[in-house]
């Protein structure tokens, strides 16, 4: 069985190699998406503009995720599990997922590009996913309080 | 509608110490604090029992209930 904090480790590796794909996604996403176009889709060069635009209006909403979740997960690996940080550290995380469903929703309802959809589709779930662990968390928060303060 | 925690009133009867409480009854010194400045959100039957017994008083002594000035 791995070790708890081993898991953490893992979790924060994992966030980082995110950011790093991030950059490099950065980088190259004008040249792959002219490239999906053109090779993939059959259309000209330059007809992927419109989904660059989703994807970088997506970026700061994924820093914005991938930083709470790190300090999340910082401080789940320093053992402060049920903090109000960590409430609004969730719900930060369910904000930015949110943002990206409205994002994606937009742009592929405009396009008409159902890969979008889905992905707002996705992103809308994980933020109800996050919404309710957020509301478990505020409640183990409130009780943890009680418990602390019963003599 | 609150709780007072009259406490200290008793300890000063008592001429008892906090610590000396704390030990009496196998309390921390920071969690007698906590039920002294009445931040506590319950206290645990256990625990009114051995105030009692170590002020030599009722929980009446201990706990007061006090009307807001709002309710009246």
């Amino acid at each position: 069985m791995i070790k708890k904090s081993w898991s953490v480790v893992i979790t924060m590796v994992l966030c980082g190699l995110l950011v790093a794909a991030l950059f490099v996604m950065i980088a190259v996403m004008p040249q792959l998406a002219d490239w999906y176009y053109f090779t993939v889709r059959h259309g000209a060069s330059g007809d992927g503009k419109p989904l660059l635009v989703a994807f970088y209006l997506c970026v700061p909403g994924a820093f914005f995720a991938v930083y709470h979740l790190m300090r999340l997960m910082h401080n789940i690996y320093k053992n402060d599990v049920f903090i109000l940080r960590n409430v609004t550290h969730l719900r930060c995380l369910a904000w930015s997922c949110g943002y990206v469903a409205v994002v994606t929703l937009v742009v592929g309802v405009v396009l008409g590009y159902l890969p979008l959809l889905i992905i707002s589709f996705a992103a809308l779930f994980f933020c109800l996913c996050i919404r309710v662990i957020r509301h478990v968390m505020g409640a183990a928060v409130e009780i943890k309080t009680e418990n602390e303060l019963t003599i | 509608m609150r709780i007072v925690v009259n406490l200290d009133v008793m300890m000063a009867k008592r001429k008892i110490s906090s610590g000396e409480l704390a030990k009496k009854i196998d309390l921390t010194p920071a969690n007698l604090s906590v039920l002294k400045m009445g931040r506590a959100k319950a206290v645990r039957f256990s625990t009114l029992c051995a105030l009692c017994e170590a002020l030599d008083c009722q929980p009446g002594d201990i706990l007061e209930f006090r009307k807001d000035e709002e309710d009246e």
